[in-house]
């Protein structure tokens, strides 16, 4: 390997980025935590205030009435046409009703997908806080500790592939997907001619791992210089 | 919620001034005296929608009583509701209140309507059936009384339909709040004589009213208005309101100009003027379950 000379020779520098990383785990389990006890607590709640769960019917009720009210005016209309009368019937205002009855309809099939039930959110939480966990933070822990840049290369595929991933690191607030698969990308196949690039990279990126990860690689300043001669060390089981 | 109260308010000032509209510009169209309107058969005519009123509170008590014991006063409230709302907007959401008032589930009060609107029909058929001899009001009055008391056999000839469009369930639950409303036997015997008391105060206040303005017809023929104004009022899912009923009371005693009056003061008395009291009702109800929230 040409340029694995500054690849996380110093185990200290690798410490501290397992320590950004095992911080950023224990943060995403806190999160699954959180979220579970929220979830607990609202089926309790819920069991204790509703009873058994009621669905809601309203708008099957309301487009019903609204075909009946239609039908009914069409055969009021027809009947009073068959047998002309002095009674007047208010077939403008009738159908005026419909349409305004149409709207609060209309209102509620656009709005439904809002109107979820409330432990919808830290469900969805939990869910990706687990899929970080699993996809990303594990993978990457691993792959820091044996210093294996092809996994951090497969990784960073996998968060530009995997929608899902990338859409739940931006969420959780871990960073930004993309810049996170270059960082990796770029630390996997480190040479020093990319140190300005790196150093910009490491700049940007909002990731305390990726960054740590990525500042591991830079020209340390002065009083660690000698420590990056030493070599062998990056195979450290 | 504090937008419900005033919101409240708005909609039951609204429909009550459209109402109250209603009633005026369909009274200026015809010459009201005060003699007529102080005449003993016009005074007797609205003493006995008074008792037609009670009586149809009676009919919905007799269905919702015997299985959630619910009171007459707590009935009545919610029948007077259930008018407002029926005449204002549409009997459906007068079925969605009055399952709020009486604290009963849906499918249950939806049964007691449909079994009230049912046990109405059938009583004035029967009538119209065994006073006019007519066999066509016989077969339906036959219909109507298998399906209220043989109701499983209503069930299986709704079986094929509810299996088609895939809403067996919905069978299920119409069939179950129908049979539970329905009770026992002796239940629904009561409420059929409640029924044929009805239909008689109801054709009797609209005989009356039209004696008042010397309408003289067959009685038969009051019978058969009261029927056709509670289909075309209560049934067609339009609002219950003007127009709909009185056309029906002119399908069975005529069009004159004096029929048309007849027509308007006999629902005035048997339903309008209580659909304005429930709007005062359904207000003090609804601002007091709001309070409560």
């Amino acid at each position: 390997m040409v340029n694995n000379h500054r690849h996380l020779v110093n185990n200290m520098e690798k410490e501290g980025v397992l320590e950004e990383i095992d911080r950023r785990i224990k943060r995403l389990q806190a999160e699954i935590e959180i979220a579970e006890t929220g979830l607990r607590r609202i089926e309790e709640l819920g069991a204790r205030a509703k009873g058994p769960e009621v669905k809601d019917y309203s708008h099957y009720y309301l487009a019903g009435m609204l075909l009946w009210f239609a039908i009914g005016l069409v055969l009021l209309v027809v009947i009073s046409r068959r047998a002309p009368s002095g009674v007047k019937i208010p077939t403008g205002l009738y159908a005026l009703m419909i349409v305004a009855f149409s709207v609060p309809l209309a209102y509620y099939l656009l709005t439904r997908e809002r109107k979820e039930e409330p432990g919808r959110d830290l469900l969805e939480r939990e869910r990706m806080a687990r899929l970080v966990l699993k996809a990303f933070y594990e993978p990457l822990r691993r792959a820091v500790e044996r210093d294996d840049r092809k996994a951090l290369e497969t990784l960073a595929d996998e968060l530009l592939r995997n929608p899902p991933l990338a859409s739940a690191i931006e969420r959780l607030g871990e960073g930004d997907p993309k810049l996170i698969a270059y960082a990796l990308l770029l630390y996997a196949n480190f040479r020093d001619d990319l140190e300005d690039e790196v150093a910009e990279t490491a700049e940007r990126v909002h990731n305390k791992p990726v960054k740590a990860l990525l500042q591991s690689l830079l020209e340390p300043k002065g009083y660690n210089g000698e420590e990056r001669s030493i070599e062998g060390e990056d195979h450290e089981v | 919620m504090n937008w419900r109260k005033p919101a409240t308010l708005l909609l039951t000032v609204a429909i009550t001034a459209y109402l109250l509209h209603k009633v005026y510009s369909e009274a200026s169209r015809v010459n009201l005296s005060a003699s007529s309107l102080l005449s003993p058969y016009f005074l007797t005519a609205v003493l006995t929608g008074f008792v037609a009123y009670l009586l149809y509170t009676a009919l919905w008590y007799i269905y919702v009583h015997h299985a959630s014991g619910v009171s007459f006063r707590r009935t009545l409230l919610a029948t007077l509701s259930g008018t407002y709302l029926g005449f204002s907007l549409n009997s459906a959401v007068g079925v969605l209140v009055k399952v709020r008032l009486l604290g009963t589930d849906y499918w249950y009060t939806m049964g007691v309507s449909l079994l009230a609107i049912a046990t109405e029909f059938l009583a004035g058929l029967l009538l119209i059936a065994f006073i006019g001899k007519n066999l066509i009001a016989l077969i339906l009055a036959g219909a109507l009384l298998v399906a209220v008391i043989f109701d499983r056999v209503a069930y299986y000839l709704l079986y094929p339909f509810f299996w088609a469009i895939r809403k067996l369930q919905t069978l299920e639950k119409m069939y179950s709040g129908w049979h539970r409303a329905r009770g026992e036997l002796k239940t629904v015997l009561l409420a059929i004589a409640v029924g044929i008391l009805l239909t008689i105060a109801n054709s009797t206040a609209l005989y009356l009213t039209a004696r008042t303005f010397g309408v003289g017809e067959n009685y038969l023929k009051f019978l058969e208005a009261v029927l056709y104004s509670n289909f075309l009022g209560g049934l067609l899912g339009t609002p219950g309101g003007i127009g709909a009923n009185e056309l029906g009371v002119t399908l069975a005693i005529g069009d004159t100009p004096t029929a048309i009056v007849v027509a308007f003061l006999y629902k005035f008395i048997t339903q309008y003027a209580y659909a304005i009291v429930g709007a005062v009702a359904f207000y003090h109800l609804v601002a007091g379950e709001v309070k409560a929230n």
